[in-house]
């Protein structure tokens, strides 16, 4: 009976080890170790043997069968790899270079996206954003900016009016008046939107664009102020440190008036024919809150000072992306717009 | 305006500062330089010419040949100039020396001679556009001598924005610049040389009246006889000419010169025609020629120097033909103005006529100029002639003098307000160069503000607080940041909300934003068909079929259509912006944002497109608001008002009683007219309504710990059937088990009977106590089934 068992264990093993397909493992699994299998019948009839027969045969018997099935084991794992090497071998000529799958995207205007990066700057310094009408009265657009009737700033602004008296707004300067109207002293606003201005449009020059106006009023805000928030804003916006120069400007509504000069971006200073040769690029009016305009905002100007200025948001797109003619933010021109994409 | 370097340099010593520095500070301080010329450069090795001689050109007739003596022996030259004649001197340009277009003057041969430098005209050495002889000198130079030690051509000339210098009537001569240069280096500024003595009781008082004494605060006038010299001196002629004037003769130059030194424009009127003058305005309109030989229509209320009742001039803008200067005057009548601004500008603008003279009365000009002028106008004029006569007292008529301004202000405001600490030594220097007075005491300055300062531009402290940091210099502030109050933000909602419907229609369906104009193009407009509406007008339009504003965004998103078209066979854009409305042209105009989102396809059916934007509709709403949108079909007045709205496939989006806007297909007749094979839909959401609503909270249901069940149905019902009444009916059934149901999809056409259409729902059951068994999926399939057959729904 041991003999027997030898030799099934032989032959066995011998097969294991010669087997090449998972199929035909599984085929020597059932024929060796099934209910049917030669080892369980000798397993089945030990009762018929004598005692010690019956002990040796039985532990002989059992080793074999958990030897086996160690070997079968064994064999599944390295023909399973073999398998999936197989497999693989098989998908060589993938091709990798194909593109991958199409996913429409759209698109924001590079106005909103430029507008959004600002409002997170001045968000971030807790400054709220206000918003203003499109259509605006004389007294907000010119009237309490310290501009009254007949007085030539208004003439720089070529303004659209309405049938109804009222007009376009020719910047977003109204929306200080407002916010001083509604949320009174101390205040930090921003109000990014649309104006309007009455001109021949070319490359460099568009009726409708958008700015950002912005404003601070407190107790004691002074110049030195107003140039450390410019610079932040500018060194935010740019990503990197600004030189900037603050010189005279005149506008009505603030008192005294700048013009910021941003250093030239595209020769760092040497003069070029983007900056006129100058090395300066005008980039944003600016000034301390005309006392006037405080008093039309309801503000008393011996107990507050304030500060304010006006960003040019198409203008700093076109900066920022290159953009050589103003003209292609309204154009509703996909083909541009896609460009920009949504950051 | 222009200005020249050496004309300042006339004022105030500047020596040991470069020219650059000059102009930065200038800028940094007082207003921008836009362009800065150097002139002379490029004229070079020019000396004075003697002809000797003069021989005709053996072939030419246009041509002569002249020997020149230009220091150092004869030099032969071809001459084409009509003026050439033996003895005249003459700018001489010699070989290797350069003029206004010729780098390089070289030996030339002329129509067979020889030609070994240039007898130049003005123009040639670029000191006037004439261009019609050469340039004779009159005068004994000495043959050889370098031509810019006679005339002084070497200049610097910076323009300067007239916008930039608006605020500053002061700024509009040279003398005033040079004030400035003088405060900025601190330097001191020459007094202005002028004749004294004008003021003379023996001599007759001029007769001049002003009626009109809110609109001419100050006239000056004096008579001047025995002027025999016509024509200017050539460096006055040079700085005319650089400064951007045309010399035209001596009376004409000077007062031209005067406005540009001191900023008072002036005029002279011949002597003869001028006997008696009143300034008035006009009470009725009238014609009257100017100077420039235009004949104008002078409308009412317009003010003008007259001769006793006739016209002679428009005043502070220009004079009349019938009174001007001619060839052959001796005698002026010098007047010296000052005139209030506003009513100028409006004038200046009435007749669409502005001049030099109008830009500077428009400013409010220093009244104490007139009388300077007049004196500095005798100077120049003597200096010229010695022997002209004056022969009346200096009439200055002035009857609303010039309110003298003071300002107090103290140390601590200053500080404050500039943000840095400027000392009191440096704030009274700066002050006292710009001519104000001041006096310090304890830390309170008391100034008084200089007549040029005082007509407008400084009224009150922070015009003083400018000028110190002006001076002081901007660069020189030291920034610092802000101390103020830890508050909360009120951050702005509705922007915040314009931002998520950004986000939404770019990142996840992959719309374009687009920005447009807020006018309608009603040419656009009528050519798909939409006649001409909104009420709100635009009064000076830059174009007259872009005069309304859009009450709604869809046409300008059509035009959006047509501009894309072509390049895509699909394409989504969407807007944000405003939209505008008025009961009528006359009365305030209502405005709100709207939201409009375009899908166009030449791919896809207007159906799908339809349902497309009813998803993204309800993915908006659902995103911002938490709610459900309600669809319901439109109203007929809606669809009449909205030509572009297809009658049938078109729903109102509602939330509760709020109309918050419309989607729907083109109309098939718009449609036509745009692009047959376009389809369109859109969606069109007045945000201002949609922000009005309160965003809903987030009720939470716990998920059931047993699992459910899912079911898929077809039925089948008449086309005629609409989804609104079977999602009822399927409500309407109460089952313990059904937690819910989607709509899957819709099926018409091959395969189902005629007339009938097939909806999918897919079915959940389940419960929240038990794992269902097969007896409650299939007691519940069997009861609902029967309950839909009986509402008229087959199984499919």
């Amino acid at each position: 009976m041991l003999e027997r068992l030898n030799k099934l264990k032989s032959k066995a093993e011998e097969d294991i080890s010669g087997i090449s397909t998972l199929n035909g493992l599984e085929t020597l699994r059932v024929n060796y170790l099934g209910k049917k299998s030669e080892l369980t019948e000798i397993l089945k009839g030990l009762g018929g043997l004598s005692p010690d027969e019956r002990k040796q045969v039985g532990m002989e018997a059992n080793n074999i069968k958990n030897l086996l099935n160690e070997r079968l084991t064994e064999k599944s794992k390295e023909l399973g790899i073999n398998a999936v090497k197989q497999d693989i071998s098989k998908v060589s000529d993938f091709d990798i270079t194909l593109p991958g799958s199409l996913y429409p995207a759209g698109s924001l205007n590079p106005v909103t996206i430029v507008q959004r990066e600002i409002e997170k700057i001045f968000t971030g310094m807790g400054f709220s954003i206000v918003d203003g009408p499109e259509v605006e009265d004389d007294f907000y657009n010119f009237e309490a900016l310290n501009i009254p009737q007949h007085h030539p700033a208004r003439d720089m602004q070529d303004t659209y009016w309405l049938e109804n008296g009222q007009l376009l707004r020719t910047h977003t300067s109204p929306c200080q008046v407002r916010a001083m109207l509604k949320y009174g002293a101390p205040l930090k606003i921003i109000a990014p939107g649309r104006c309007f201005r009455n001109e021949s449009t070319d490359a460099s020059h568009e009726n409708t664009f958008f700015q950002l106006e912005g404003m601070m009023i407190d107790k004691n805000v002074s110049i030195a102020n107003l140039i450390y928030v410019m610079k932040l804003l500018l060194s935010k916006v740019f990503n990197r440190d600004v030189k900037v120069r603050l010189r005279p400007g005149f506008f009505p509504f603030v008192e005294p008036g700048f013009e910021l000069d941003l250093n030239c971006t595209i020769c760092g200073g040497t003069g070029c024919p983007t900056c006129k040769h100058s090395g300066w690029v005008e980039l944003l009016p600016c000034g301390m809150v005309h006392p006037n305009v405080l008093k039309y905002g309801g503000i008393d100007p011996e107990a507050y000072t304030g500060f304010a200025f006006g960003l040019g948001l198409t203008r700093l797109a076109m900066m920022k992306y290159g953009v050589g003619d103003i003209r292609v933010f309204n154009s509703g021109d996909i083909r541009a717009m896609k460009q920009f994409g949504t950051r | 305006m222009k200005i020249s370097l050496n004309w300042i340099k006339d004022f105030v010593n500047l020596d040991g500062i470069s020219i650059k520095d000059i102009w930065y500070r200038f800028t940094m301080s007082t207003a921008e330089v836009d362009d800065v010329a150097e002139m002379g450069k490029d004229i070079r090795n020019v000396v004075v010419g003697k002809v000797v001689s003069v021989q005709l050109h053996p072939t030419s007739a246009k041509l002569k040949i002249c020997m020149v003596d230009a220091g150092e022996g004869m030099i032969q030259c071809v001459c084409g100039a009509p003026n050439v004649r033996e003895g005249v001197l003459a700018p001489f340009a010699k070989e290797g020396g350069s003029i206004k277009k010729i780098s390089e003057v070289k030996k030339v041969v002329v129509s067979g001679v020889d030609s070994c430098g240039i007898l130049c005209s003005a123009s040639e050495i670029g000191i006037s556009d004439n261009h019609e002889g050469i340039l004779i000198l009159d005068g004994n130079y000495k043959p050889g001598t370098d031509i810019k030690s006679i005339i002084a051509m070497d200049d610097v000339i910076i323009e300067i924005d007239n916008k930039s210098l608006t605020n500053r009537p002061d700024l509009w001569g040279h003398y005033g610049i040079a004030r400035e240069m003088a405060a900025i280096f601190r330097r001191k500024l020459k007094p202005l040389e002028v004749a004294e003595n004008l003021e003379n009781s023996n001599l007759p008082y001029l007769n001049i009246k002003i009626e009109d004494t809110r609109k001419c605060y100050r006239y000056t006038g004096l008579q001047i006889d025995n002027i025999k010299t016509r024509i200017s001196p050539l460096n006055m002629q040079v700085r005319l000419y650089y400064c951007g004037m045309r010399p035209i003769s001596l009376i004409v130059d000077l007062t031209n010169y005067l406005m540009l030194e001191t900023g008072q424009p002036m005029h002279a009127f011949d002597k003869r025609q001028i006997d008696g003058i009143v300034v008035k305005s006009t009470d009725k309109p009238m014609k009257f020629k100017t100077l420039d030989g235009v004949e104008r229509n002078i409308p009412e209320n317009v003010l003008m120097i007259c001769n006793h009742e006739k016209p002679v001039a428009i005043a502070g803008i220009m004079g009349g033909e019938n009174s001007e200067v001619s060839g052959d005057t001796s005698g002026i009548i010098l007047e010296s103005a000052n005139f209030e601004g506003a009513s100028l500008r409006k004038n200046s603008t009435k007749l669409g006529l502005r001049t030099e003279a109008s830009a500077r009365f428009e400013k409010m000009l220093d009244p104490n100029l007139t009388a300077l002028s007049v004196k500095r106008f005798v100077k120049l004029l003597k200096d010229v002639q010695k022997d002209v006569v004056i022969s009346s007292d200096m009439t200055d008529i002035y009857t609303e003098p010039l309110k003298p301004i003071q300002i107090t202000i103290g140390k601590p405001y200053i500080d404050k307000y500039i943000g840095n600490s400027i000392s009191p030594e440096e704030i009274v220097s700066i002050l006292k160069s710009l001519e104000f007075g001041i006096v310090h005491e304890g830390d309170t300055f008391t100034i008084d503000v200089p007549s040029f300062r005082s007509t407008k531009d400084i009224t009150m402290k922070a015009d003083i607080i400018e000028e110190i940091s002006r001076i002081h210099g901007y660069d020189n502030i030291v920034p610092k940041t802000i101390e103020v109050a830890l508050q909360p933000l009120d951050y702005n909602e509705t922007r915040l909300a314009d931002h998520r419907i950004r986000e939404l229609l770019s990142d996840k369906f992959a719309f374009s934003e687009v920005n447009s104009y807020v006018w309608y193009n009603s040419t656009f407009n009528s050519s798909i068909g939409i006649s001409q509406r909104g009420n709100v007008r635009l009064l000076n339009p830059h174009a007259n079929d872009m005069d309304t504003l859009r009450d709604s965004m869809v046409p300008t998103m059509l035009e959006f259509a047509e501009v894309n078209r072509k390049a895509y066979d699909e394409f989504s854009i969407y807007e944000i912006g405003g939209v505008f409305n008025a009961p009528d042209i006359k009365s305030k105009c209502e405005e709100h944002k709207n939201l409009c989102a375009l899908m166009g396809s030449k791919i896809k059916d207007e159906d799908s497109l339809f349902y497309n934007l009813k998803g993204i509709t309800t993915a908006i709403l659902g995103n911002l608001k938490n709610i459900e949108p309600e669809y319901t079909a439109m109203k007929q007045p809606d669809i009449e008002t909205s030509p572009w709205i297809h009658p049938v496939k078109s729903v109102e989006v509602r939330f509760g009683k709020r109309c918050l806007g419309y989607i729907f297909a083109v109309h098939p007749q718009i449609k036509q007219q745009l692009d047959r094979k376009l389809n369109l839909a859109f969606v069109e959401l007045n945000l201002a309504e949609v922000h009005a609503i309160t965003q809903k909270q987030v009720k939470f249901t716990e998920p059931s710990k047993y699992p459910g069940v899912t079911l898929d149905y077809s039925f089948l019902t008449d086309k005629a059937v609409w989804f609104d009444r079977v999602k009822a009916d399927i409500g309407n059934y109460a089952s313990s088990i059904l937690t819910g149901f989607e709509f899957v999809g819709i099926y018409s056409g091959k395969g189902l009977p005629e007339g009938k259409k097939s909806m999918t729902f897919r079915f959940t059951i389940g419960s929240r106590e038990r794992t269902l068994a097969s007896e409650d999926i299939n007691d519940f399939t069997g009861n609902f089934l029967k309950y839909m057959e009986e509402k008229g729904y087959t199984l499919r």
